[in-house]
């Protein structure tokens, strides 16, 4: 039923160009891209994904699926997998993130 | 003065530290002048280039801020819309030739600097036409243009593809196969164009024109051109790249000749020699303008185009409209498409325009 | 000299030929017209702005005429030009004083990117700007105009203009009212000054008050912004202020910009900084002396 294989890879098109904030009133996280110029609103389950990027520079759909269900502290069942994969594809589809 | 008046924009792009001399009144003019030529980026990146900018009263300072805020936003958005066309055409087509705007932002050139863009032009061999349009609907991209008449138009009069516009970005792209409408009185073979282009560093598949081509691309655009609002502006690119061109080669001059007489494009190479020497003193060598000269027009009719073509480079404002500039501007409309079109197509197309498609709340 | 040390005729002469020149906030405006009621409601409404010199710069150019055809006679129309360009459509010859404001928010909207421009009101206490954004029919200008009219300062009332800085630069021209608002302001404050109603435009019945003689008397003092208030009218409602998350105020606050896009990553981190400076909140009311008793008990955060 998931879209992508354990083993499929993520990187960033260009990590310099997105900026992040976040405040401690919220668990969500603001993300302009200075590429694109879009500004998006990251739930904490997609600034999860981003940061496990960012510390990683490549993202193995198993690791961090792993890494996501750990730092929010939920299963890692195929209700994660499958939003991780969404999450995954809008930034693909954004030109944020490229499949290796 | 009223000849002061027309040419105060232009004045103001050859000489930027006369501006320091005008009073409010006329900074007020030229803010407004340069705005309707959409040169207001433009002349505020000359003033800064030669210090002059931060002399001007912050007032007049303000506009040029305002104006360069959207030149920057239009910067990125170009780039990354570039981003998005090579995405979509990979694999697709192997090769793509950038065009004008799109051209001069990728390759960094100085024409670059201080100007707005709107659509995205590109070049790719006729042969690979189908594949490119295929891709780019795929990548989101839909004809613009759904009147059924439009669309002949475009594709079985003008063998043109009407322009293609993004669903979600709303950006407009122009697909070409040729640099003028096949159905227009010259020919320059897009074979020899693309055979010359230069690739792109750092983007794989985007190339430009080589220089002399896309000077006269830029040339033969302006003076093929029917509508004039960006006449000035027009121009003042064509100054821009003849200095940077020739600054970088001594035989760009010699090399820019003999390509115009290849590509059969020497009449308007001609007449864009004639207009930025004396609108905008580009500095052309007099054999470059004496080997032209032998592709002027008959003297009758080039004192006629002096007089149209005068007033189609001035400043698309008030102040600089006389009596004559209406009309004026009617013949350079008419005389465009008749350079594009077979006569019975004209007359058609001009009918269908001006009484049957709906009219477009352009102001 | 300010435009109500002119004498009635002089005023009508300036704008039917040269111009009227006018220093509103930090732009100077020439506005032409030979309309009686755009000469009735600048006197009425402009009466403490400041006049400014016959051969100074000019940021707006702006005229408001019949345009050049039968509805020059016949149910008489009105054109908005900017340096002779008309914008829009023609309106009703009875809209003439509320488009020139429309108008001149057009003017700022479109030829002021220096600014990052929010679609809100702002108000000033002791320095401090309470900038209200809200979508048309959430109360927003009425409870702009009370508050200018109890102890705040008006900035403006449409157009939040912040500089590159964070500092907001105000604006102070009339507060426009539309349909009930109108004669609630009225009996809130009955020595405001309120022009006459123009009918059926697009927002239904509009008018415009006089901004206070303070707000004209301060407008080069700038302010800071300190909170973000999303106010909501509701008939009958709890008069709440309720916290809000900064992220999602982030976005709400950009959905509401003008011109957030164009600023790319210098507007990201202006919003950041005003968003970060500001307590952020929901406000529901349904009485105006409620509403106004909750802003005079509002705190910056520490």
């Amino acid at each position: 039923m998931t879209l992508f294989h354990d083993d499929t890879q993520w990187r960033f098109v260009d990590p310099q160009r997105l900026l992040f904030r976040a405040w401690d009133d919220d668990t969500n996280v603001v993300c302009y891209d200075d590429a694109s110029g879009d500004t998006h609103l990251l739930s904490p389950l997609a600034a999860a994904i981003l940061s496990h990027l960012q510390r990683e520079s490549v993202l193995r759909l198993d690791a961090v699926v792993n890494h996501v269900a750990a730092s929010l502290d939920v299963e890692a069942d195929e209700t994660l997998v499958l939003a991780i994969e969404e999450i995954l594809s809008e930034f693909t589809e954004r030109g944020v993130l490229a499949q290796i | 003065m009223k000849t002061s008046v027309n040419d105060m924009t232009a004045k103001a792009l050859r000489d930027p530290a006369s501006v320091l001399a005008l009073s409010a009144t006329q900074l007020d003019l030229l803010i407004r002048q340069a705005r309707a030529s959409m040169l207001l980026p433009r002349l505020g990146s000359r003033l800064q280039a030669s210090a002059c900018l931060a002399q001007l009263p912050a007032a007049v300072r303000a506009h040029f801020e305002s104006t360069q805020v959207i030149a920057r936003k239009q910067n990125q958005a170009l780039h990354w819309e570039i981003n998005r066309i090579q995405a979509a055409l990979m694999g697709a087509v192997s090769e793509v030739i950038l065009l004008k705007g799109a051209a001069y932002v990728m390759a960094d050139l100085p024409a670059a600097h201080g100007r707005f863009f709107s659509d995205v032009d590109l070049l790719v061999a006729k042969a690979h036409l189908g594949a490119a349009e295929a891709a780019l609907m795929l990548g989101g991209w839909i004809s613009a243009h759904h009147d059924a008449y439009d669309q002949r138009y475009y594709r079985d009069w003008m063998h043109e593809l009407p322009p293609m516009q993004h669903l979600t970005r709303q950006t407009v792209l122009d697909l070409h196969h040729t640099i003028l409408p096949e159905t227009a009185r010259l020919h320059p073979d897009p074979q020899k164009l693309i055979a010359a282009a230069v690739s792109l560093p750092g983007h794989a598949g985007l190339k430009v024109l080589a220089p002399v081509d896309m000077l006269l691309h830029s040339a033969t655009h302006l003076f093929h051109e029917g509508e004039f609002d960006k006449g000035l502006r027009d121009l003042s690119d064509l100054d821009i790249l003849l200095r940077h061109f020739s600054g970088l080669d001594p035989d760009f001059w010699r090399k820019l000749s003999a390509r115009a007489m290849e590509l059969d494009l020497a009449r308007p190479l001609f007449y864009a020699l004639r207009y930025t020497t004396r609108i905008l003193q580009t500095p052309v060598p007099p054999e470059a303008l004496q080997e032209v000269s032998r592709h002027s027009p008959n003297r009758f009719t080039l004192r006629l185009m002096d007089t149209l073509y005068s007033r189609a480079f001035r400043p698309h404002h008030a102040s600089c409209q006389d009596w004559l500039a209406r009309p004026a501007l009617l013949l350079l409309f008419i005389r465009s498409h008749w350079l594009k079109m077979p006569f019975p197509l004209l007359v058609r197309h001009l009918f269908h325009k001006a009484f049957i498609s709906p009219k477009d709340a352009q102001i | 000299m300010i435009i109500r040390d002119l004498a009635d005729a002089e005023l009508r002469q300036r704008l039917r030929h040269a111009g009227l020149r006018l220093h509103t906030g930090p732009f100077t405006t020439l506005i032409q017209s030979a309309i009686p009621s755009v000469a009735e409601g600048i006197a009425q409404l402009y009466a403490d702005f400041p006049l400014a010199p016959a051969d100074g710069f000019v940021d707006f150019h702006v005229h408001l005429a019949p345009p050049r055809n039968l509805r020059r006679w016949i149910q008489p129309q009105v054109l908005f030009l900017h340096d002779d360009i008309p914008p829009f459509e023609p309106l009703p010859l009875d809209q003439a004083f509320p488009m020139l404001e429309w108008g001149l928010n057009w003017c700022v909207t479109t030829h002021a990117q220096q600014y990052l421009i929010i679609h809100a009101a702002v108000v000033e206490r002791n320095g401090c700007a309470a900038i209200l954004p809200a979508p048309p029919g959430s109360g927003k200008s009425t409870l702009c105009a009370a508050l200018v009219n109890r102890g705040w300062r008006l900035l403006s009332d449409e157009l939040t203009l912040i500089r590159s800085d964070g500092v907001i630069v105000p604006l102070a021209r009339p507060v426009s009212l539309k349909n009930a608002s109108i004669d609630i302001i009225r009996a809130f404050e009955p020595t405001a000054i309120i022009n006459r109603e123009s009918r059926d435009t697009a927002k239904g019945t509009v008018a415009h008050m006089k901004p206070p003689s303070d707000a004209l008397a301060r407008v080069a003092e700038t302010a800071m912004p300190a909170w973000i208030i999303f106010p909501k009218y509701a008939a009958g409602a709890i008069t709440q202020l309720n916290p809000r998350p900064k992220a999602q105020t982030f976005m709400e606050l950009a959905n509401n910009a003008f011109n957030y896009t164009l600023h790319g990553a210098q507007g990201f981190a202006l919003l950041d900084r005003v968003v970060s400076a500001c307590a952020c909140y929901d406000f529901t009311y349904s009485r105006l002396d409620e509403a106004i008793n909750t802003f005079a008990e509002l705190r910056p955060q520490p």
